[in-house]
């Protein structure tokens, strides 16, 4: 086989500690491997020389005591050569751990990218990461007990046990003064907390917590859903990629069923992905014009979103945002004819209009100064911590996967992906112009090109204890879904990447040496989203203070939510 | 009369003086705070006598005296910040009771206060002289007396006075020998009277000399250096007097021998408003950096003495000008210099005190380690507010009333060198300004820490002191007219119209009273129209965050301003490079006096210690400065220790004067 | 003391700070809508926000009591500053006919709220307090240079007798272009609005005030702009009408409406200047100020030789 090739010299560098080798799709390869050189593995695939923009995708946890006896911990790479010389591949790295102590050397040790990861299966799951460089907890509240852990399977869904407050923050450094952004602050569009540690106004550390807006998204989408069902909540994971989800759930679970959609559904798949990068990106130049002050920006781009960006879906799949079109084999409607006018005059429009935006955003010069030089990510640090999307692009990493990975019907589209290499918040901002009118040209491209044929392929039952990733280039960068099969046509372990995920983590970088009043923009410019990022918890009130609920209530309260899904 | 009350003041301080007999800590220092006290209250009764009789001639201890509105000025600003100031010290000093040797303290506090009284009083160049010696002896033995870190600032002053003032002024005492031709003829009018025979460039050694003593002893620009470390270090209400009072009888030394005796004239004039201007830049600028409560205020006495020397220099440039208007342009900055002076020795004096407090109740002066005063020391934060907005030139309080005719004079002199010294003070003015929004809100502002929970309000006696300050200057803020009753005095009335409602002077004028009406009105009528209602309380909104440090919420002392101070780090740099050239300049200078001396004095004490520098003088052992006055203190050091010993010679020295004006 | 006092003046002053600020902000409102495509709030919603807030009881962050009496002494600064101006020919209280001492009562606001700022523990509003130092600061010597040149040019600093005076030349042009520039800056329009800087620092000085202190806090805001612009529009008027005899009451009110014409023309221009532009940080903002001010020394020089 290709892959045989293109890791021949890592086969035979670890050759021991590979156990098992598994094609899961042509460029999806797993291997069972002992958990003893997982550092080294990871890192030696995340800075192959050849696969020069190779990045530390996820680390899976997963408890599969009913499966295998044990739980395991996969991390995933991906593999790209930027040259395009040889194809891009995806390496997952499973490793068993023990049922009853679940420990592991630390990726994070080597790679940055793992930090958070790790901090998560040890949150959720348990496991030990060892020689961590700082497992402080990252994912449960404060209020959380130590020792129980919500993913594994015996915790039942609904379960929240009362626990004591503990300080998971970093330490005061000396001589500095603390300045809170968030939970509840005007630059954050969700909750996030970020605790800057400032002389004067300059940043000198930067802690940060987050996973406010838990909602146990993963926990109920594992065995209680089957796999058609999961689509109403992976389109909910968030309001703004809701469709990237959508489309990357959808692809992980065709792989595994062994189906190629209809050529026509790839397209509007792709139609549909594009508009939702316009949406994104005008609404997110939009908040950062409000953030430094320029409302008259920030009202044009919304103005732009709404008409005509958020028109055009609700003529073609009946909805503004929350498309609601994807099922596992193709989508649920197709595009008449008729409309295909519609999309390219919208587009017509639309390429007026955000050429205006353009020209109003760069008139005040205040605004290039504020970005300028601002936020900086090397390229160095960029790749360590695996940032992706046009964070990475604007740091000069040239790594795209509707490219790279070709997907739906992006490979018969013709379409620049732009790299900066300031690496700052104006790169930042370039990159994202300029994708909304590549956008618009894949739109009109893919509307010109698509064929007639049907939108759907109906998939049977699925195979049981079957894996697979499926991947899309979301706004913000790579959405990445894994999932694994249980019986009945459930998901045995769902597991959600989102683009901010690996991009957050950056952000402290970004922030250190800078001032309070360029934070806002600097957290702003990765575009995050915490409520995709946040997905996994079991759904609990906000900690600390507000503990009103008592248990019973509680669980009530969650049962009832989990009905209206 | 006049003279009377001066003789029982005087009488007064030398009782309290002695008042180290009675030997216990606190019966001492209580003693001669009374006794210092009761002096000062004579002496504002003086004023009140001698005021409308002026001037008033007459003798003591053998020391002619007269007393002019010149002498009247200062001596307002002896007798109100000395009574504050020993007031406060009733209680204050207990802070040093383990440190004993409250004789020392005694002796010296009332000798300093009374040698300042004798020097605006002194109506003759060697007694003046001789007393300015006295101040600068006793002040640095009270700089010196706590023997912390206060040790090498006293001796770095005492060195610096001694080559830049006390050396100049026995040379402008030689000059007038030369041409009066004896000691006993060398009184004021007299010394005035001869200059005309003296060649041109001995009548300029003589503005040199007397620009440069006093400019050391004003802390101008580059003289300044010795000011901080030593106002810094001396106990609070002994600062109070340094800052308060001391510098200020340079300005007067200033404005009595070059405005008085010698003729005002014009280069001289724009000299000293010139160094002004840099001097109130500079330290100002310096001030804003600090972080130490009491370093801030003493860099402060810098600048603000910046604004003295611009006000007294646009005086003196000016006021001999035909044209009338500009003539009265230079009686108006000469008045607003003296009133400035006053106003500063009122808020400055005000500051230490509550500096000291805030030590005295939490221990510390460093600005970054204190929060939330106000709410523990409620009088002590409003003392210290008023007395801010004073130093700030906030209208309604007496700082902005003489900072403003320094303005007008300033602009209305139509001299573009005026205009750009004028502009320059507004803008320090607006430094002050951040530099106590600084100093009051990190001591008073927020909530207590760990460090200052535990503090609690100073004793009365110490509220009165710096009562009486603080409110003077709302009140002389609100009615310039009595304090500019006293200011106007040496440049004559008619300069400027006061009245209750405020002054005058060609067509511009200013009414506090009214602004006050006006402001209290609207503030008031607000207040009932829309009461505050503000019921519940709650802790301050930080975000919503979980285990919050709260202690670090708040802006430390070291990060004001500091994107403004990098903006003008270029103007920090080049202070730095012209501070190392001063103190450079300083090292050489005194390395070539030590040289000189080596041939005066037999040998070195210890012979390994080669001094090149001011810096190898910190051993203290090897001072042969000046063979008559110091090296009796360096003998003195081997045996008994630096303060005891200083304390003797001061009796010794007053010994010697009273025995003096007896046998005259 | 009763000829520094005008009744019709007092009437007019009260009137047209405490009515004009909100108003004015309601038109900018408009305005800044109207750029921005959008329909934007009825003209008064600036009197029902305030009325809103002024019935709203405050949460009290601190006991310190500055910190509740910090607005009132804003809004009272604010409006003792617009009594010195003159409203068509009444000046309702001349306490001082200097514009130094304009300027310094004026500058009093700031003063008060910095000190309103700074007595909560709360790093939010110190920044902001910080910054709104900072600005006063870099202002400042920018509008020293100015009155420099009118101590030059029209040999006085009076508020009444500088228009009357002033000659147009080079210097007295760029002399009033700084003042338009400081007041503009010193106001806190954007792109000079880093004290507040909501999305930075979360409202920076006004954080911590809620309910009816917020309200009298933001009206003295209000009002300090409003009493900058009316001496800018005092500036502007008289020399323009300088030609025309105006005698009497009738003379009064036509300078009146003049002056009143052009703060309303103005202030729909500041407002669209402000929906253009984003805020500067407070180095870039001090930057900009420290430039100007370095520049319009070589303009005093110029004032000084004569053009």
């Amino acid at each position: 086989m290709v892959t045989k090739e293109r890791l021949a010299e890592f086969e035979d560098k670890f050759k021991g500690e590979i156990k098992e080798k598994k094609a899961l799709t042509p460029t999806q390869i797993l291997y069972l491997v002992d958990k003893k050189d997982l550092p080294d593995m990871a890192h030696y695939l995340q800075y192959h020389p050849e696969f020069d923009e190779s990045y530390y995708v996820m680390g899976i946890g997963s408890d599969e005591r009913q499966l295998a006896g044990k739980f395991a911990y996969a991390p995933v790479i991906n593999m790209l050569d930027s040259s395009g010389k040889r194809e891009n591949f995806y390496v997952i790295l499973k490793a068993r751990l023990d049922k009853d102590n679940p420990e592991f050397p630390s990726v994070a040790q080597k790679l940055p990218a793992a930090l958070w990861a790790e901090r998560e299966v040890r949150d959720l799951l348990g496991f030990k990461p060892l020689d961590h460089p700082d497992l402080r907890r990252l994912i449960v509240p404060e209020d959380w007990p130590e020792g129980v852990y919500p993913l594994r399977k015996d915790h039942e869904y609904n379960a929240s046990p009362p626990g004591e407050l503990q300080n998971a923050y970093k330490e005061v450094p000396a001589d500095t003064s603390t300045v809170p952004i968030g939970p509840y602050h005007m630059a954050l569009d969700e909750p996030a907390h970020f605790r800057l540690f400032v002389k004067g106004e300059e940043i000198v550390d930067v802690d940060y917590r987050g996973f406010y807006s838990h909602r146990g998204i993963e926990k109920i989408g594992e065995g209680r859903l089957t796999y058609n069902q999961i689509f109403y909540i992976a389109e909910r994971i968030c309001g703004i990629c809701g469709f990237q989800h959508s489309c990357a759930y959808a692809m992980a679970v065709e792989n595994i069923a062994g189906v190629e959609i209809p050529a026509r559904a790839q397209y509007i798949r792709t139609i549909l992905l594009e508009i939702e990068r316009i949406h994104s990106h005008l609404l997110w130049a939009g908040v950062a014009c409000h953030l430094v002050g320029f409302d008259t920006g920030f009202m044009h781009a919304w103005r732009i979103r709404e008409d005509p960006v958020m028109w055009l879906p609700e003529r073609l799949t009946g909805n503004r945002k929350t498309y609601g079109m994807n099922v596992v084999g193709g989508v649920r409607r197709d595009f008449l004819d008729y409309r295909k006018k519609e999309i390219l005059d919208k587009m017509k429009q639309l390429r007026k209009d955000v050429e205006n935006l353009y020209s109003i955003v760069t008139s005040s010069d205040i605004l290039i100064k504020r970005a300028k030089d601002v936020g900086v990510l090397p390229y160095k640090v960029a790749k360590d911590y695996g940032v992706v999307g046009p964070t990475a692009r604007a740091s000069g990493r040239n790594i795209d996967v509707r490219r790279d990975h070709k997907v739906f019907a992006y490979k018969h589209i013709d379409f620049d992906v732009p790299v900066y290499k300031e690496g700052d918040v104006l790169a930042r901002v370039l990159v994202r112009l300029d994708e909304v009118l590549q956008s618009i040209n894949i739109i009109e491209q893919a509307v010109d090109q698509m064929p007639e044929g049907d939108i759907f392929t109906p998939i049977g039952k699925l195979p049981a204890y079957q894996e697979s990733l499926g991947y899309t280039e979301a706004h913000r960068g790579e959405v990445i879904h894994y999932v694994l099969t249980g019986t009945n046509n459930k998901v045995y372990r769902w597991k959600v990447r989102a683009p901010t995920y690996n991009n957050l983590p950056a952000v402290p970088e970004m922030l250190k040496g800078y001032r309070v009043a360029d934070a806002p923009l600097i957290i702003a410019s990765i575009d995050p989203c915490y409520a995709c990022t946040e997905r996994v918890q079991i759904v609990d009130v906000k900690t600390g203070k507000v503990k009103v609920l008592n248990e019973a209530e509680f669980n009530e309260l969650s049962i009832e939510a989990s009905e209206r899904l | 009369m006049v003279i009377y009350l001066l003789e029982l003041s005087l009488s007064l301080f030398v009782l309290g003086a002695i008042s180290g007999l009675v030997l216990e800590y606190k019966s001492v220092i209580r003693l001669s705070s009374a006794f210092a006290t009761l002096a000062s209250l004579s002496l504002i009764a003086l004023i009140v006598e001698a005021y409308g009789h002026l001037p008033i001639k007459g003798e003591i201890l053998g020391t002619p005296i007269m007393i002019d509105g010149l002498s009247l000025v200062f001596l307002t600003i002896i007798g109100v910040v000395g009574l504050a100031d020993a007031i406060y010290t009733f209680n204050y000093m207990d802070k040093y009771e383990k440190l004993g040797k409250a004789w020392v303290f005694a002796l010296a506090y009332n000798a300093f206060l009374a040698s300042m009284v004798l020097i605006v009083t002194t109506s003759h160049l060697v007694w003046f002289v001789f007393w300015w010696e006295i101040m600068t002896f006793s002040s640095f033995v009270l700089v010196v007396w706590d023997e912390k870190d206060s040790l090498w600032a006293g001796v770095e002053y005492y060195i610096t006075m001694h080559l830049a003032s006390t050396l100049p002024l026995l040379l402008a005492m030689a000059i007038g020998y030369s041409v009066v031709g004896s000691f006993d003829g060398m009184g004021f009018s007299d010394v005035a009277a001869h200059i005309g025979t003296l060649s041109p460039g001995l009548v300029k050694l003589l503005y040199a000399s007397f620009l440069l003593a006093f400019m050391a002893k004003a802390g101008v620009v580059p003289l300044h250096f010795w000011l901080p470390p030593a106002h810094s270090s001396a106990p609070s209400d002994v600062s109070t007097l340094l800052s308060g009072v001391m510098i200020k009888m340079a300005v007067y030394g200033l404005v009595r021998t070059t405005f008085f005796i010698l003729k005002p004239t014009v280069t001289f004039g724009y000299l000293v408003a010139m160094l002004g201007v840099v001097t109130l830049v500079v330290g100002t600028l310096y001030a804003l950096k600090q972080t130490n409560a009491k370093r801030l205020l003493a860099y402060h006495s810098v600048g603000q003495m910046g604004y003295i020397w611009l006000g007294v220099g646009i005086g003196i440039t000016l006021i001999g000008n035909s044209n009338s208007t500009l003539a009265f342009i230079g009686a108006l900055g000469l008045t607003a210099g003296l009133f400035h002076a006053l106003n500063h020795a009122l808020f400055k004096g005000s500051l230490f005190l509550s500096a000291g407090a805030i030590e005295y109740a939490s221990g510390t002066k460093d600005l970054n380690r204190l929060s939330g005063l106000y709410k523990l020391m409620p009088w002590t934060g409003i003392f210290a507010l008023f007395a801010s907005l004073g130093i700030s030139g906030v209208p309604l309080f007496n700082g902005f009333v003489s900072k403003w005719m320094i303005y007008e004079a300033g602009y209305y002199s139509k001299n573009f060198w005026f205009v750009l010294g004028a502009l320059f003070a507004l803008l320090i003015s607006a430094v002050t300004l951040a530099s106590f929004v600084k100093f009051y809100n990190s001591a008073f502002g927020g909530e207590p820490n760990e460090l200052t929970s535990k503090a609690k309000e100073v004793p009365g006696s110490m509220l009165i002191g710096q009562g009486i300050l603080s409110l003077l200057c709302l009140v002389i803020g609100v009615f310039p007219a009595i304090a500019l009753a006293i200011a106007t005095l040496p440049v004559g009335k008619g300069v400027i119209t006061t009245g209750v409602l405020g002054l005058s002077f060609h067509s511009i004028y200013f009414s506090p009273v009214l602004m006050a009406i006006v402001f209290g009105v609207i503030f008031v009528a607000f207040l009932l129209l829309l009461p505050p209602k503000a019921k519940e309380t709650a802790k301050p909104w930080d975000c919503g965050s979980t285990l919050f440090p709260e202690a670090t919420y708040r802006l430390r002392a070291s990060d004001y301003y500091r994107p403004y101070e990098k903006r003008i780090s270029a103007f920090y740099a080049l202070g730095g490079f012209f501070g190392d050239l001063g103190s450079e300049v300083i090292n050489r200078t005194i390395a070539a006096y030590v040289w000189v001396g080596k041939y005066f004095v037999r040998t070195a004490e210890i012979p390994w210690v080669t001094v090149k520098d001011v810096d190898d003088l910190r051993d203290g052992m090897t001072l042969h400065l000046d063979d008559a006055l110091i090296m009796p203190v360096v003998r003195f050091v081997k045996v008994v220790g630096i303060l005891s010993k200083a304390a003797v010679l001061l009796v010794l020295i007053i010994v010697a004067a009273v025995l003096a004006a007896l046998i005259w | 003391m009763m000829e520094r006092i005008s009744i019709v003046g007092i009437v007019a002053g009260v009137v047209i700070t405490a009515l004009l600020p909100p108003f004015l902000d309601g038109i900018a409102r408009r305005v800044k809508a109207r750029v921005q495509y959008r329909v934007g709030p009825p003209i008064m919603q600036t009197f029902y926000d305030l009325q809103k807030l002024f019935g709203l009881p405050s949460l009290r962050p601190t006991e310190n009591k500055w910190f509740r009496v910090a607005p009132y002494l804003a809004l009272a600064s604010a409006f003792s500053a617009a009594f010195l101006l003159p409203y068509g020919k009444w000046v309702p209280v001349k306490f001082s006919g200097d514009i130094v001492v304009f300027l310094y009562v004026l500058a009093m606001v700031s003063v008060a709220i910095i000190i309103g700022a700074f007595s909560t523990q709360n790093a939010h509003s110190n920044i902001g307090g910080h910054r709104e130092m900072m600005m006063l600061l870099s202002v400042e010597p920018i509008l020293g240079i100015a009155l420099g040149i009118f101590a030059f040019k029209a040999g006085t600093l009076s508020l009444s007798e500088i228009p009357l005076k002033v000659p147009a030349s080079f210097s007295t042009v760029l002399a009033y272009l700084l003042l338009i520039y400081a007041a503009y800056a010193e106001s806190g329009f954007v792109p000079f609005d880093v004290a507040e800087a909501e999305t930075e620092i979360a409202g920076g000085v006004l954080v911590e005030y809620s309910g009816r202190l917020l309200g009298v806090l933001e009206y003295a805001m209000l009002a300090k702009r409003l009493v900058l612009l009316w001496l800018l529009s005092t500036f502007l008027t008289i020399p323009i009408l300088r030609g025309i005899q105006l005698t009497g009451i009738a003379g009064g009110l036509v300078v009146l409406v003049v002056q009143l014409i052009l703060v309303l023309v103005a202030y729909p221009i500041i407002a669209a200047l402000e929906a253009t532009n984003a805020r500067y940080r407070i180095d870039q903002a001090v930057a900009l100020n420290t430039r100007i001010f370095l520049l319009s020394l070589v303009v005093l020089a110029v004032a000084a030789v004569g053009w």
